[in-house]
C-alpha cells in the first residue's frame, strides 16, 4: 500500500478545502524555517507528515489502516485558534472522502486531539489523528 | 510439506471465492464409541471406527461480498453447496457443505466483518497433489 499516495490524498483533501484554507497560510509536509524565529506571518499553518500504518488485509487483498496525525501550529496568543482550525480539519477527514490514487478507500474516522503549548514558549500546536482504511484497487 | 500460509489455502463456495475472507479453521470431527467395560480393568477401550465423522469449515473475515449472507436468508437448497479447501502444495478437501451459523459485526467505526460456519453432509474426500 501506499503511504505516498495517502499523504497525496490528504493533502488535497486538505488544501482543496475552502473553510480551512480561509483559516490558514497553507498545508505542508515540512514548512521552511522563517530566517527570524520571532517571525509570525507564516503562521497559523498544519502540517501532515507523521503517521503510522498496519495491514488490513484479507487472504486475496492487501489494505492498509492508517493512522494519519496532523498538526497546526499558531503564534496566537490563546488555544482558540488552534480548535478552530482543527474543527475545520475534522470537517473535512472524519468521516469525509479521501481520494488515494490506485487505491479503494474505505473510511477516515477521528480519534484524538489534543493542543498544548510548544517548549518555545509562545507556538500552539495542536495534534490530531485520524483512522484511514483503504484497500487495493 | 514446507509450511504455508493460510492465506494459499483456497476456499471454494460452490466454485466461487469468498471474499474478504481473512481467517480459515478446519475441524475433522470424530465421535468415537466408548465400549469399555468392567472387564477391561479401568482402561478405556474405543471401537476403531468413528461413529460418526464430520468436517466443519470456519471463516471470518471482512465482509465483501453478499454470497453468505444471501445463502443463508435464502435457505432450502441456497444453503448447501460445494465446498474445497485447496492447499498450496496441491492438496485439496472437497465435499457438499451446509452454511450453519453467519453473523456479521457492524460497529459504527469499522469495518462489516463476518463470521460462518461450514458443515460437511455426506462423505468428504481427500485428495493428495
Amino acid at each position: 500500500m501506499s503511504g505516498y499516495q495517502l499523504q497525496l490524498g490528504i493533502y488535497t483533501a486538505l488544501n482543496d478545502d475552502t473553510a480551512l484554507s480561509a483559516l490558514i497560510v497553507g498545508v505542508y509536509d515540512n514548512p521552511s524555517q522563517a530566517g527570524d524565529p520571532g517571525d509570525d506571518t507564516a503562521f497559523p499553518y498544519v502540517t501532515i507528515s507523521d503517521g503510522t500504518s498496519t495491514p488490513w488485509d484479507t487472504d486475496t487483498d492487501r489494505g492498509d489502516e492508517a493512522i494519519a496525525q496532523v498538526h497546526v501550529w499558531s503564534r496566537a496568543s490563546n488555544a482558540l485558534q488552534v480548535k478552530q482550525i482543527q474543527d475545520a480539519i475534522y470537517g473535512v477527514l472524519h468521516r469525509g472522502t479521501i481520494s488515494i490514487s490506485g487505491s479503494v478507500f474505505i473510511g477516515s474516522d477521528y480519534i484524538t486531539q489534543t493542543v498544548q503549548r510548544d517548549p518555545d514558549g509562545i507556538t500552539r500546536h495542536g495534534v490530531q489523528e485520524f483512522r484511514i482504511i483503504y484497500e487495493e484497487a | 510439506m514446507a509450511s504455508e500460509y493460510g492465506r494459499k489455502v483456497v476456499l471454494l463456495w460452490d466454485t466461487s471465492a469468498i471474499l474478504g475472507v481473512r481467517e480459515k479453521s478446519l475441524t475433522i470431527n470424530g465421535e468415537a464409541v466408548n465400549v469399555t467395560s468392567d472387564e477391561d480393568d479401568g482402561v478405556q477401550v474405543l471401537l476403531a471406527e468413528d461413529a460418526e465423522s464430520s468436517v466443519s469449515i470456519e471463516l471470518s473475515g471482512v465482509t465483501k461480498d453478499t454470497i453468505l449472507r444471501v445463502a443463508k436468508l435464502a435457505g432450502g437448497s441456497a444453503l448447501r453447496k460445494a465446498v474445497s479447501l485447496t492447499y498450496a502444495n496441491g492438496d485439496e478437501l472437497a465435499g457438499n457443505f451446509q452454511l450453519g451459523a453467519y453473523s456479521e459485526g457492524q460497529p459504527y467505526n469499522e469495518a462489516v466483518t463476518f463470521t460462518a460456519t461450514l458443515m460437511s453432509t455426506g462423505a468428504v474426500t481427500y485428495t493428495a497433489a
